[in-house]
């Protein structure tokens, strides 16, 4: 078993446990568990009006994901996840097995509707995440009432799209810090080079604001958006000048480390789909990626968010109320295309899961058997 | 923030020991407030360490309105110079200060003037299992759309020189950062993770107390993850037993560290470095804020007597070779 350093760089290499132990001591974990057992338990009170709008979907024995319902007989679900070759369902509060098709997806979201004509659920209310405070608790919620997951509001909401942050398109030395920051070269029709902006020139400020270094600057351009005009102070010799560019869209693919995406790795299941979502609120909620579409609420049982993606070992990724009661009063598009069977990887479910699944499997047997009677 | 003590205090009667239990939604919302105040007032002091040459980056926390960053050690290895990103997105240059590697503890000091925003530093010996914490710092380097991501999570289980595991989950780049208290002290420093993600390693802030002064003079000695068979490991150099009241010398060789300073065969050792003891395996962690070669003071307990010593530490490596004539 490995125990990973916690930097960033590649040169770092992965340190043999010798410091922790990687296991917790009995005593220690049965007094946690408790612990949190208690907290979960407390947490019921606030699940309540959650509880009644998700419904876990299934194909066969697997359970793919979760659906919220939001009325009229359909379910909002994660697209990437349901959309397979094959019968999918759901299952109701009196465990009655419902078959569901899909009526639509919004794609851009990775959402997908589904139509399950039998099901009574009221819509979810969908709250305003906006303004929800980092340190936020936020709790995932199963059918069944309980909390599946407790965690925090890790960061507010955001795009994380790198083409929605700003681009100017200059090269600059990540050491050099002083007066301004020397451009070293210029990417050929960029918003630098549309203004003018030449290797040799010295920013010195960015919207009035001084800069002293390659991060600072880099900073604020990427805190700006696509299509913003900043304006811009430069030293080009002994002139001063002005230019107001207007940004173009990052368009950089982040470099990942072998080791960053080993722990990510090594940290339980990830979504296919875990990025490039226009705004996302960001919590350390322990899940697993068959647990997207859970409905999460705030400790006043408001349904802030729908669980859109499981990230990493930090991260998952919740898309925010309002912004969903938006999506939705658009319809859907038709689905043009289905995956191929072996897009879907299987899960690793577990015994309790599988269980439940031969249940719901030899339920819907004796429903048929008592059809067939019923008919003859 | 007092009702949530005494509350506490309350639960804390009926178990075994501490661990603080959360029984009401009224409790929730206490813990949820004491953690929204850390965040609010801790995220300016959580920044991002660079080091532009090596391509590398984790995290750290300003501890003094001087500009004092406590960090992990394998975060400055390599580096005598690194560039801190404030959460705002500004930078500053720091220079790095000394680190203690068996703790994985290091300081670096912000170069210009003050007043920097900054956390007190809290005990993490007073922690117990079941406390509730607060982890921040900047996953994956630094990302000028997100403030430092916050987890939350609780002590689950204490190691040897002072690490602490928690279940507040940490990734590359977090290194170095803060973990804190409800209070918003700093309590320890994220340093490692195993693949459980109950399994995040701090280095706990007392281990950093132990050893205050020679990190801030500059001083780095040490290796993480260093075993007890290290030849570089400073030792006595003496065969002890657990007793009651102290360690009893059951050997003390001739040419051996302690022999030279006076110890010998039968003597008591009641302290060592100032700190009663009684137990020799606890020796490393009080031998993890040395190095050999150092000078240690040790209180022997001879004929009724106590008598102050002064012991040269050797080497593990050196000290094996007398033993074995």
């Amino acid at each position: 078993m490995n125990t990973f350093l916690l930097t960033t760089s590649l040169l770092t290499a992965a340190l043999s446990a010798q410091l922790m132990p990687p296991k917790i001591p009995v005593a220690d974990r049965e007094a946690t568990t408790e612990q949190a057992e208690t907290i979960f338990k407390t947490l019921r009170a606030v699940n309540d009006e959650a509880k009644d709008v998700v419904f876990p979907i299934y194909t066969g024995r697997q359970r793919l994901a979760y659906g919220i319902s939001i009325g009229e007989g359909r379910l909002l679900a994660k697209a990437s996840e349901v959309v397979v070759n094959a019968i999918i369902y759901t299952v109701d509060s009196d465990r009655q097995s419902l078959r569901a098709t899909i009526a639509g997806v919004y794609p851009e979201h990775d959402l997908v509707v589904l139509n399950v004509p039998n099901l009574t659920a009221p819509a979810a209310k969908w709250a305003d995440a906006s303004q929800l405070a980092e340190g936020t608790f936020l709790i995932a919620v199963l059918p069944d009432g309980e909390a599946h997951a407790m965690g925090v509001l890790s960061v507010q909401e955001r795009s994380l799209r790198t083409e929605d942050q700003g681009f100017l398109g200059i090269q600059m030395d990540p050491q050099a810090v002083g007066k301004g920051v020397r451009v070293e070269a210029v990417v050929r029709d960029s918003a630098a080079d549309e203004v003018g902006i030449v290797a040799g020139d010295v920013i010195t400020m960015i919207s009035g604001e001084e800069v002293k270094g390659f991060f600072e600057l880099s900073n604020r351009l990427r805190r700006l958006e696509n299509g913003e005009k900043p304006e811009i102070r430069l030293i080009r010799g002994e002139q001063e000048l002005s230019v107001t560019p207007t940004l173009q869209g990052r368009e950089i693919n982040e470099r990942r480390s072998d080791q960053l995406e080993e722990m990510d790795r090594m940290s339980g299941t990830r979504s296919q789909v875990r990025g490039n979502f226009a705004n996302v609120i960001q919590s350390d909620m322990e899940l697993e990626a068959s647990d997207s579409g859970l409905p999460v609420v705030d400790l006043d049982g408001r349904i802030v968010g729908m669980v859109i993606a499981r990230e990493g070992r930090i991260s998952t990724l919740i898309l925010p109320g309002d912004d969903l009661a938006k999506i939705i009063e658009e319809k859907p598009q038709p689905l043009l295309e289905r995956p191929p069977m072996a897009a879907r990887r299987p899960a690793l479910d577990s015994r309790r899961e599988r269980m439940q699944g031969e249940l719901d499997d030899m339920r819907r047997m004796m429903q048929q058997l008592q059809d067939e009677l019923n008919r003859e | 923030m007092k009702r949530l003590i005494t509350i506490l205090a309350i639960a804390f009667s009926g178990t075994l020991w501490a661990v603080p239990k959360v029984e009401s939604l009224g409790d929730l919302r206490e813990l949820e407030a004491r953690v929204k105040s850390v965040v609010e007032t801790r995220t300016d002091c959580t920044v991002s360490l660079v080091a532009p040459e090596l391509g590398a980056s984790g995290s750290g926390v300003i501890v003094s309105a001087d500009g004092l960053i406590l960090t992990a050690a394998h975060v400055v290895e390599g580096s005598r110079e690194l560039t801190v990103i404030f959460p705002n997105g500004s930078q500053a240059k720091a220079m790095v200060l000394g680190a203690n590697y068996n703790r994985d503890a290091a300081m670096v000091k912000l170069i210009g003037e003050g007043p920097w925003p900054f956390a007190e530093v809290g005990d993490s010996s007073a922690l117990e299992v079941g406390d509730f914490v607060v982890a921040m710092g900047h996953p994956k380097g630094y990302d000028p759309t997100r403030r430092p991501p916050v987890r939350f999570g609780r002590i689950m289980t204490k190691g040897d020189l002072e690490f602490l595991t928690t279940d507040c989950t940490l990734i590359g780049g977090d290194s170095g950062g803060p973990l804190f208290d409800l209070d918003g002290r700093v309590i320890g420093i994220h340093s490692h993770i195993a693949p459980d993600r109950q399994v995040n390693n701090h280095a706990g802030v007392t281990g950093f107390k132990s050893s205050w002064k020679k990190i801030l003079a500059g001083k780095a000695w040490g290796k993480l993850g260093a075993n007890g068979r290290d030849p570089n490991r400073p030792v006595l150099g003496l065969l002890l037993e657990s007793e009651e009241g102290g360690m009893r010398v059951k050997e003390a060789r001739e040419g051996s560290p302690a022999f030279s300073a006076g110890i010998r065969t039968g003597d008591l050792v009641v302290e060592v470095a100032n700190l009663e003891i009684s137990d020799p395996d606890r020796l490393g962690n009080i031998f993890a804020d040395y190095q050999a070669g150092e000078k240690v003071s040790v209180m022997i307990y001879r004929n009724e007597k106590e008598e102050p010593k002064t012991v040269t530490l050797g080497s593990l490596g050196e000290i094996s070779k007398t033993y074995r004539r």
